[in-house]
């Protein structure tokens, strides 16, 4: 599906195309996006490299589980349709060791790779290749109305537990009107729900699978996960929640009717947007909650990057495009046109020694604090056979991870208990897993 | 009279769109059924090794199989019921002389016109929405709290969506029986003193057997493929709550990519719509020759 600012991007694109036709060496790329705020901006602001370059830019944007559907079929069955995608850190390390994207050894000197933060460099590369261009970066953090622990008297720690988060739940519940105390995720599917609770299970020191890559859901851990995910939910959380993903809790904070969200540190730019959120003065951030005694902060590490299939026959226009794209002359366009607090964040070490942008995004500090303290070699406190944060780098996670949402999403819907919950993610996971051989050789 | 030779040359001369046709049935079959004994996951590339029928027990030990058979089941069952009694009533209001009854009928038609999409998300965002859905305001009025039906109730919730949109179909069907019944035969029962719900059972019902026959041939057709309303409202949820065999194989083939099992999974289906039909053309079969 298109959307109608796609359809007259590539309208308004087709007529500069006819206005330099007569340039030899325009060329046409087409870039697939997914239709979030900063890529919906970088299409905005990307005439401006059209008209530096003379080449034209073909817009797909799509939403994100449609992009990630036509993208993964268009570059695993090399339909060669795009010459940018934009897919996250969770496939680029996949994609790069099975050839599907061009390696990005030959970026032009001032591109200035050695500038991108370290974790995030790290989650791009392949025996240390880049395989794609960090857009922006992001780890998760607890937000929270500051007015409202004022008016319920808590203080909120930098590095709270989950047992402050809940007392504090229920102490911003009790003082607000028509506020919940939390608004967690609850929509099910891998990038949505797995992708909080998984991060909160490692805050728990559980972990997916064990050495010998058994599932591990009829662990202790997981079980005191699901039941402290379940009541902090069924007793602060909004109703209906069993359908909130990321956009959703967004409308419910910026509206003011969550006390607490804990979520990725990229809508801490919109939390705090005037003109947008209702509470924009009164947003506080704390880390990633941990639970006591254990010494890990949920690892939440995501990235939206441009890569190259290499498949596409424009590579070169490409490359030129995506460094352009998440380079630090983009970063001072966005901060020219529409002031620094949209600078696209999490990508560049530059952008947090920046003055201005510290000034301007009160979240910075904690935004870099928990991008830098992630590390995905081991998202648990337990030995794991696999890398990856809130995710399982492995290329059966989509399917488990989506399985294993539904049924948690269920649990939260009421339709059966953490114990059943567990049981059922535990008999489905093994199932995959088994038939995808792991552990049996 | 057709000499040997001229029906040899009549063959021959309908053989190319013979094999045009065949071709345009079996080539994707075909393909199907072999996907579905590869080992092919698009995200794994590299071989993709013959497993024989691997993919079938996968996919027939699912757990969501067996929940998947019985919501599609329940789907079909529920419409059905839904649309020919409701199809029945309507149709005998309708068939009433009445004021501006031409207005009426339209009315009663055009849910069929709206596409499945577009009906699943008015019925989702404007009606069935706990916060801001017409039900949800109406149990306010009367001082309830809002029941989420998608999430609480979601197949029976779709079973309304579709109903929804196949009543319409099956009371033009039953209508149009119903007139071409004659009147006269109405009017001697009348006058032999048979009441009004005699005259139905006895003479209206059993003239629109043949109607209901082909209603439910047609509509059990269309219901076994329903996805569009799930998608757009439950996403099969929650769990697997409201997940059809159509949904599951689109689960399997394109949230997880898996080209083998999604193939294996459509076979089934294949299957399981032929046994359906095969029922439905016996029972029909011995209905429309009576």
């Amino acid at each position: 599906m298109m959307t109608k600012r796609t359809l007259m991007g590539s309208v308004a694109g087709c007529g500069i195309a006819a206005g330099l036709a007569f340039t030899a060496s325009a060329a046409e790329i087409t870039v697939a996006t997914v239709n979030n705020g900063d890529m919906i901006r970088m299409q905005e602001l990307s005439s401006a490299w059209e008209e530096e370059t003379g080449n034209t830019i073909e817009w797909v944007t799509l939403e994100e589980n449609q992009l990630r559907q036509r993208v993964t079929q268009d570059v695993g069955m090399s339909g060669n349709s795009f010459d940018v995608v934009t897919v996250g850190n969770y496939e680029v390390p996949i994609w790069g060791q099975q050839g599907w994207l061009a390696s990005l050894d030959d970026l032009p000197e001032d591109y200035n790779v050695d500038d991108l933060l370290p974790a995030v460099r790290k989650a791009l590369s392949v025996e240390d290749t880049l395989y794609a261009v960090p857009f922006y970066g992001e780890s998760a953090m607890v937000m929270y109305r500051t007015d409202l622990a004022e008016q319920a008297g808590i203080e909120m720690s930098d590095e709270p537990t989950w047992t402050e988060i809940r007392e504090a739940a229920a102490a911003m519940q009790e003082a607000g009107d028509d506020v919940y105390g939390i608004c967690l995720r609850g929509k099910p599917g891998w990038g949505e729900n797995m992708a909080l609770i998984t991060a909160m299970a490692n805050s728990y020191g559980a972990r997916w699978f064990d050495m010998d890559w058994k599932a591990q859901f009829d662990s202790p851990e997981w079980q005191e996960t699901l039941t402290d995910y379940l009541s902090l939910m069924n007793e602060y959380g909004p109703p209906g929640a069993a359908a909130n993903g990321f956009n959703e809790n967004l409308t419910l904070f910026q509206q003011g009717r969550c006390g607490m969200w804990i979520d990725a540190t990229v809508a801490a730019s919109f939390v705090t947007d005037p003109d947008e959120s209702q509470v924009a003065d009164n947003v506080g951030f704390a880390r990633f909650p941990n639970k006591e005694g254990v010494d890990n902060h949920g690892n939440w590490l995501w990235v939206w990057t441009l890569g190259v299939p290499s498949s596409s026959d424009q590579q070169d226009v490409a490359k030129e495009f995506i460094s352009w794209a998440t380079s630090q002359d983009y970063t001072q366009l966005v901060a020219e046109r529409q002031g620094w607090r949209a600078a696209p964040p999490g990508t560049r070490t530059s952008l947090y020694e920046n003055a201005e942008y510290q000034e301007a995004a009160p979240f910075a500090e904690m935004t870099l604090n928990s991008i830098e303290a992630v590390n995905t070699d081991s998202p648990s406190v337990q030995e794991t056979p696999y890398t990856g944060a809130q995710f399982v780098s492995i290329p059966e996670f989509q399917g488990i991870g989506t399985a294993v949402g539904q049924t948690f999403s269920a649990a939260l819907a009421g339709q059966m208990d953490a114990e059943q919950a567990l049981q059922s993610a535990q008999s489905a996971t093994q199932r995959d897993i088994d038939r995808a051989g792991y552990g049996s050789n | 009279m057709a000499t040997q030779h001229s029906r040899a040359a009549a063959r021959f001369m309908i053989a190319p769109s013979v094999v045009l046709l065949l071709a345009w049935m079996l080539i994707p079959l075909g393909m199907t059924i072999y996907f579905s004994l590869l080992r092919y996951n698009l995200l794994m590339p590299g071989q993709n090794p013959f497993v024989g029928l691997e993919n079938y027990t996968y996919f027939l030990s699912d757990p969501a199989f067996q929940t998947a058979i019985w919501n599609t089941l329940l789907l079909v069952g529920g419409v059905l019921f839904i649309t020919i009694v409701g199809g029945i009533a309507l149709a005998t209001l309708l068939d009433q002389p009445m004021w501006g009854v031409g207005l009426w009928r339209i009315m009663v038609i055009s849910p069929f016109f709206v596409m499945p999409t577009v009906s699943a998300l008015v019925w989702k965002n404007m009606f069935m929405n706990p916060v801001n859905g017409l039900f949800a305001w109406i149990a306010g009025i009367f001082g309830l709290p809002a029941y989420d039906f998608l999430t609480q109730a979601p197949l029976a919730s779709i079973v309304g969506i579709v109903s929804w949109q196949w009543l319409p179909f099956a009371t033009l069907i039953l209508l149009t029986a119903m007139q071409s019944l004659d009147g006269e035969q109405l009017e001697a029962a009348e006058m032999d003193g048979a009441s009004a719900w005699s005259r139905f059972w006895y003479i209206k019902l059993p003239h629109l057997a043949r109607a209901i026959t082909v209603v439910v041939l047609i509509q059990t057709i269309f219901l076994l493929s329903i996805f569009a309303e799930i998608l757009v409202t439950t996403n099969g949820g929650p769990g697997v709550a409201s997940t059809n065999l159509t949904y599951l194989v689109y689960a399997e083939s394109l949230l997880r990519f898996d080209v083998g099992t999604g193939s294996a999974g459509g076979v089934i289906a294949v299957i399981l719509a032929n046994i359906v039909a095969i029922f439905l053309m016996r029972m029909i079969g011995k209905n429309l020759d009576a």
